[in-house]
């Protein structure tokens, strides 16, 4: 059992390795859920797994016959009570983060009627806010810096976000990485790959791989100047591989395509074995129980 | 190209279309200006359709600009909904996680291989 509750844990780090690469190379319809589905089933495996190894310390409760049927020690089973605490505090902050988010978002939203919403403000923005129906918020100085054609690649690609819930992908891996910090990567290839969907989706629509690649630099060259302008000290991010540079290469083509079939295989491994594992531990504990709790 | 195209967009994407170059533009447009702004290819009996269903949306206003008929964005209606909203982008840093931003913010590096890409992809 000890290895089986592990084993989650090395197989999250075999995805986060895998997701980089996959996903510069991965179809990015495929990608989004992939990472996404993946992401998760590795994630409940490894909290299942500190789960498994808390309820181990039941065994020291006196006059239960688990304490000499279980084998493993105190000190890993404390470790992994104090993660299971931290992990539990960590996806709460996600949902609740998400919540107070929203509720901002949607009430400033519901007077509006029709799928954009222009905003006056001198930040370039656009975002796809979801909802029931989505909207699609852009900021007035961002739609006076494009132009028509690019307006319309703007609309078209967070048009794409709100068809394809990529709000829910996204969710799905920020909560996967808040319970097993292992999958960081993975949440950050399925944001990537949200917006490689969204910009295939609209070259689609405008009939134009390039003209999207024209928008997408038009609008990150003006959100750098207007942060510079407004003297924003933000902390760069430090892990920076896959952003705007990589979406505007594989839409003018220089872009690596194909992911090799031995990758796929191994995020395909990682993940059932991650499953398995999580599975077995589980009957090998309820197996425990059983036999204990028939002599 | 690009008029062959327009069937295939619907009422509520044209809607946006026209909406977006009507915040674009810096004066009010006429039903001609926003034909010529959004799509050539757009039939003027579009237009005018769709600027009257935004006006009775009280998204557009109907103006005299030049002493010529022409439409403006509501700003009015905007407003309180920009306020709270100008709140939730200040909220926080992982704003990004739910609401799918269309680029992020740039390294200096990025801005030099952005160009390269661009000239690339024009040539081929």
């Amino acid at each position: 059992m000890t290895v089986a509750v592990w084993l989650p844990f090395f197989a999250s780090a075999g995805l986060a390795l895998l997701a980089g690469p996959v996903a510069a190379r991965i179809s990015p319809r495929t990608g989004v859920w992939l990472f996404a589905l993946t992401g998760l089933a590795c994630a409940v495996a490894t909290t299942w797994g500190l789960l498994l190894l808390t309820l181990a310390l039941v065994d020291d409760i006196p006059g239960t016959y688990l304490e000499e049927s279980l084998p493993i020690a105190d000190p890993p089973s404390i470790a992994a009570a104090g993660a299971l605490l931290i992990v539990l505090v960590r996806l709460v902050e996600v949902v609740v983060r998400r919540r107070n988010l929203l509720a901002v978002v949607r009430p400033a939203l519901a007077g509006s009627d029709g799928e954009l919403v222009v905003i006056s403000d001198r930040r370039p923005v656009a975002f796809a806010a979801p909802g029931r129906p989505g909207r699609i918020v852009v900021t007035d100085s961002m739609l006076a810096a494009l132009t028509a054609a690019q307006r319309r690649v703007v609309l078209a690609h967070e048009r794409a976000h709100l068809a394809g819930r990529h709000s829910t992908a996204l969710t799905v891996a920020r909560l996967a990485a808040a319970a097993n910090p292992l999958l960081i990567p993975v949440e950050r290839a399925v944001g990537y790959l949200c917006e490689r969907e969204a910009d295939e989706q609209a070259a689609r629509a405008v009939g134009d791989r390039v003209l999207v690649a024209e928008a997408l630099t038009a609008a990150a060259l003006l959100t750098r100047s207007s942060a510079r302008a407004a003297r924003a000290v933000l902390p760069v991010p430090a892990f920076h591989r896959l952003g705007v540079v990589d979406r505007v290469a594989a839409l003018t083509g220089n872009h690596r395509r194909g992911v090799p079939p031995a990758w796929l295989g191994a995020v395909g491994a990682a993940t059932v074995a991650a499953a398995a594992t999580a599975g077995y531990a589980t009957g090998a504990l309820v197996g425990l129980v059983v036999q204990v709790g028939m002599r | 190209m690009a008029g062959g195209r327009t069937g295939r967009r619907g009422a509520g994407q044209l809607e946006s279309e026209v909406l977006a170059a009507l915040w674009a533009a810096p004066t009010p447009l006429t039903p001609a200006q926003v034909q010529a702004a959004v799509d050539a290819g757009l039939a003027y009996n579009t237009v005018h359709t769709i600027l009257i269903r935004l006006q009775d949306k009280g998204q557009v206003l109907r103006v005299v600009h030049e002493g010529r008929s022409a439409y403006s964005p509501a700003t009015d209606a905007a407003g309180v909904a920009a306020e709270r909203m100008r709140a939730a982008l200040d909220a926080g840093t992982d704003r990004a996680a739910i609401l799918a931003r269309f680029v992020t913010e740039l390294d200096p590096e990025d801005e030099a291989a952005l160009r390269a890409a661009l000239r690339k992809g024009r040539r081929s």
